[in-house]
C-alpha cells in the first residue's frame, strides 16, 4: 500500500491516549495482511513478531507509539455545555472555535466556543485556556446528563488532507506516522533476508507518559531498540530555535545520553552508507519520547531514536512530508537486512 | 442550510455562492439583475390587488483571509476580511484557489509559559500550503487573493446546526422561500455583498430602492455560557426582532402588529436593542427610516467560522418575514377603510 494512503487511513482512526482500541484492531489487520502475528496485551499495546532465518539470531525491538492526544469531559455546566480537561498536551491555543466529537455512543459532534476573557483595565490580556471554554452539544443540561458523563473522551476534528509538494496535514500525525515507517519497514523487507528476529511494539499512552512502551516492552528477549517517533519540524517563527528541521530532510537521529551512542553512530553511519537522507538530533538529557522508558528497563536496553519532523505538534493540523517517513523506512530496513554490527 | 454551506463568498469575492443562488433563485423571480457591485436583485410583480411594494434584504457574503505578502520560504501572510478573531484562526484550514492551507503558527512545545499566556496576534500567524519556496508558492497564489475558511455544515444537538456564514445562509434561505410565493404587491428581493466590510454592497442595492416597507435579514451575537454574553439573546427561543440598533429606534409601529400576529399564531419570537449597526443603516440614510423592520438569527461564536445556530430561530425568521410582508396589505386595506 502506498505510504500517504495508509498514513491517511490511520491518522483518521480513533486512537486517544488510553483508549486505543479502534487504532490497535487497523494496525493489527495490516500487520495480518502482511502475515505477521500480532496480540494485544492487557495494557492495550500492540504486539508482533517476525522471525530470522536463523533461529540464534539476534532480537531487535521496533517501537512506536500509538496514542494520541486529545480532551475528556470534566463535568457538565448548568446551562448544559460540557468542561473538559487536556489528554495529553493539547496545544490550547488552537481549541476555539474547533469542531469536536464527544466520544459517547453514539458519538455526538460539538463545537468549542465561548468568549475569550476580556482585557480589563490594567491587565494584561490572557490567552484561553481550558478552564475558560466549554464544549458546546447542543442539548439543555437534563439532556447533556442524560447523554455524556465526567470521563467521556473527547476528540478533535481533523481529515487528513494533501497540501501542495509531498506534506500532508492532518490529526494524529503524532504519532501514526512512526508506525506507518515501521510498517513500511517491515514491508520492503519482508521478502529480503532479515538479520534480526523482529519484535513490533505500538505502545499505548505515550501522551501520558511513556505508559505503555513501560509495561509492553519484554527487556529479557530485546538485544537493541529503535524508537521511531515525530520531531519538530521548522516554520518560519523557529527557525532561530535549535532542534527543529526542515521538513523533506529525511530521518532525523538523536544523540544524547537516552541511546546507546556507538550504536547511534552506527546508524548515522547506516543513513549515509544508503544514501538515506537525515539530520543529527541532540537530547541533552530525557529525549521526551518512549525511549526515555525503554532505556532503563529491566536490565537495560541499548535503544536508538529516529523521528520524523512534524509541523504544529499536537495540533489537528500536524504537517509533515511524506519523503521523511520514506527515508525512516528506507534506514530501518537498512537496518533489519544486516547494516548494524552489534559486537563491535 | 447545510447545502449552502459548501458554497463560500469572501467578501469582494461572493462568486461561488453569488452563481448559486442566481441559478437557484432566478427561476422563481419574474426578472432577476446583478448590479456591478455584485448585488442580486429577484423581482416578483404582485397579482396587482395591491399598489404597495415591499423589499426583502439578505446578504450573500462572510468573513475570510486575503494574502498579503509570500514569504520567501512560501509561506502567506494574510489579514482578515471581515471580523475573525486570530484566536479562532489557528489550525483552521483555508481553501484559496482550490489549494488548501493550514493557517498556524510554532508549536505549543517551542513557546515559553510568557507566549502562551498572551493572545495570538494576527500578524503572527501564517498560512501553510505545502509550498517550499515563494516560487513554488506563486503557480498557486498571487498577492491579494481571497482564502475562505473551510468548515462543514451539520447539524448537531437539539437542533442546532454549525458552519460558517450562518447568518448570511439563514438570510439566502428565507429568500427563496419568500419568492416562492406571489404576493398582492410588486416584490423585491436582495442579496448584498460585502456586508461584513462595512454594508457596501447595499449602499449601491439601495440607490433607486422603492419600497414601502423593508425588511432586513441579518444575525445578531447570542448568548453563550459565559457571564459576558448574558445580555445578549438566546438560542431556540425565536428569530430577534431589533427594537433599536446602533443606527437608531426601529418604528415601534411596524414592531407591534408583528407582535401581535406572532402572539396569535403562538410563535416564538425575542426582542432585542442592539448596540451595533448593520445593513439598515444605509436604509435609514436613504429615507426608510419608518419604514425597516430588521429580524435577526442568534448566533453563537460570530467572531469564528464555526458558528452555531438554532432550526427554530430560522423558523421563527421565516414566519415573521411572511407576517411583516402581510402586513404590508392589511395596513392598506385599514387605510382605504379611514378614508
Amino acid at each position: 500500500m502506498q505510504l500517504a494512503e495508509r498514513l491517511k487511513l490511520l491518522t483518521e482512526e480513533e486512537g486517544l491516549s488510553s483508549r486505543e482500541t479502534s487504532a490497535a484492531s487497523m494496525v493489527q489487520k495490516i500487520l495480518k495482511e502482511m502475515e505477521i502475528t500480532s496480540y494485544i496485551d492487557g495494557y492495550g499495546n500492540v504486539h508482533g513478531f517476525l522471525p530470522a532465518e536463523e533461529e540464534c539470531a539476534k532480537t531487535v525491538l521496533l517501537e512506536a507509539h500509538i496514542d494520541q492526544i486529545g480532551l475528556m469531559v470534566s463535568g457538565i455546566d448548568e446551562k448544559g455545555y460540557l468542561k473538559f480537561v487536556n489528554l495529553g498536551g493539547v496545544d490550547e491555543r488552537i481549541l476555539y472555535g474547533m469542531e469536536v466529537m464527544v466520544l459517547t455512543d453514539p458519538p455526538l459532534y460539538g463545537v468549542i466556543g465561548g468568549f475569550l476573557p476580556k482585557k480589563k483595565e490594567k491587565e494584561e490580556a490572557k490567552n484561553a485556556s481550558v478552564q475558560d471554554l466549554r464544549i458546546d452539544i447542543g442539548f439543555s443540561r437534563e439532556e447533556s446528563v442524560k447523554k455524556v458523563h465526567v470521563g467521556d473522551y473527547v476528540r478533535l476534528k481533523g481529515n487528513t488532507c494533501s497540501l501542495l509538494g509531498n506534506r500532508i496535514s492532518g490529526a494524529a500525525m503524532d504519532n501514526r506516522a512512526g508506525m506507518v515507517a515501521i510498517l513500511s519497514a517491515l514491508e520492503q523487507t519482508r521478502k529480503l533476508k532479515r538479520v534480526y528476529h523482529t519484535d513490533i511494539l505500538f505502545s499505548t499512552q505515550e501522551e501520558l507518559g511513556l505508559h505503555g512502551a513501560y509495561t509492553g516492552v519484554e527487556a529479557d528477549k530485546t538485544d537493541f531498540a529503535i524508537s521511531v517517533d515525530v520531531t519538530h519540524g521548522e516554520t518560519p517563527d523557529s527557525s532561530e530555535i535549535t532542534g527543529v528541521f526542515p521538513l523533506g530532510c529525511g530521518a532525523v537521529i538523536c544523540r544524547g545520553p537516552n541511546f546507546k551512542d556507538d550504536y547511534t553512530q552506527q546508524l548515522i553511519h547506516l543513513a549515509k552508507e544508503k544514501n538515506v537522507s537525515h539530520e543529527i538530533e541532540v537530547a541533552s538529557g530525557g529525549s521526551g519520547t518512549t525511549a526515555w522508558a525503554i532505556q532503563t528497563i529491566g536490565s537495560g536496553i541499548p535503544v536508538m531514536l529516529v523521528s520524523i519532523p512534524l509541523r504544529y505538534m499536537h495540533t489537528n493540523v500536524e504537517t509533515l512530508d511524506i519523503r521523511d517517513v520514506q527515508a525512516v523506512s528506507d534506514l530501518l530496513a537498512a537496518v533489519l537486512t544486516g547494516g548494524m554490527n552489534l559486537d563491535e | 442550510m447545510n447545502e449552502l454551506q459548501n458554497y463560500y463568498g469572501v467578501s469582494g469575492r461572493e462568486d461561488s455562492i453569488c452563481s448559486f443562488l442566481y441559478e437557484r433563485l432566478s427561476p422563481l423571480s419574474d426578472d432577476t439583475v446583478k448590479d456591478s457591485m455584485g448585488n442580486l436583485h429577484f423581482y416578483k410583480k404582485g397579482t396587482g390587488k395591491s399598489a404597495k411594494k415591499a423589499a426583502v434584504i439578505a446578504y450573500m457574503d462572510e468573513p475570510g483571509i486575503i494574502v498579503t505578502r509570500i514569504t520567501e520560504d512560501g509561506y502567506l501572510k494574510f489579514e482578515t476580511i471581515g471580523h475573525l478573531t486570530p484566536a479562532g484562526l489557528i489550525s483552521k484550514k483555508v481553501i484559496l484557489n482550490g489549494i488548501r492551507g493550514i493557517i498556524s503558527l510554532k508549536a505549543v512545545h517551542l513557546t515559553s509559559k510568557q507566549e502562551r499566556s498572551i493572545p495570538v496576534k494576527l500578524s503572527q500567524l501564517f498560512i501553510d500550503i505545502g509550498a517550499s519556496s515563494r516560487k513554488e508558492a506563486e503557480d498557486f497564489v498571487q498577492i491579494g487573493d481571497h482564502g475562505a475558511l473551510e468548515e462543514d455544515g451539520r447539524t448537531f444537538g437539539d437542533g442546532y446546526i454549525k458552519g460558517h456564514a450562518l447568518g448570511s445562509r439563514a438570510g439566502c434561505v428565507i429568500a427563496e422561500n419568500v419568492l416562492r410565493q406571489r404576493y398582492p404587491f410588486n416584490l423585491h428581493v436582495i442579496i448584498t455583498v460585502q456586508r461584513e466590510v462595512g454594508c457596501r454592497g447595499i449602499q449601491t442595492a439601495s440607490w433607486k430602492l422603492s419600497a414601502d416597507r423593508v425588511i432586513i435579514l441579518d444575525a445578531e451575537t447570542a448568548q453563550s455560557y459565559d457571564k459576558v454574553s448574558e445580555k445578549f439573546p438566546e438560542l431556540g427561543k425565536g428569530a430577534v426582532i431589533l427594537t433599536a440598533s446602533g443606527s437608531g429606534l426601529v418604528n415601534p409601529r411596524l414592531i407591534q402588529p408583528v407582535i401581535n400576529k406572532a402572539e396569535e399564531r403562538q410563535l416564538k419570537y425575542q426582542l432585542f436593542a442592539s448596540k451595533d449597526k448593520g445593513q439598515e443603516e444605509v436604509l435609514y440614510q436613504r429615507g426608510y427610516g419608518d419604514k425597516t423592520l430588521t429580524f435577526c438569527i442568534p448566533v453563537r461564536y460570530k467572531d469564528t467560522a464555526c458558528q452555531v445556530a438554532h432550526m427554530d430561530d430560522i423558523d421563527s425568521m421565516k414566519n415573521l418575514t411572511q407576517i411583516a410582508l402581510m402586513q404590508v396589505v392589511s395596513e392598506e386595506v385599514a387605510n382605504d377603510t379611514d378614508k
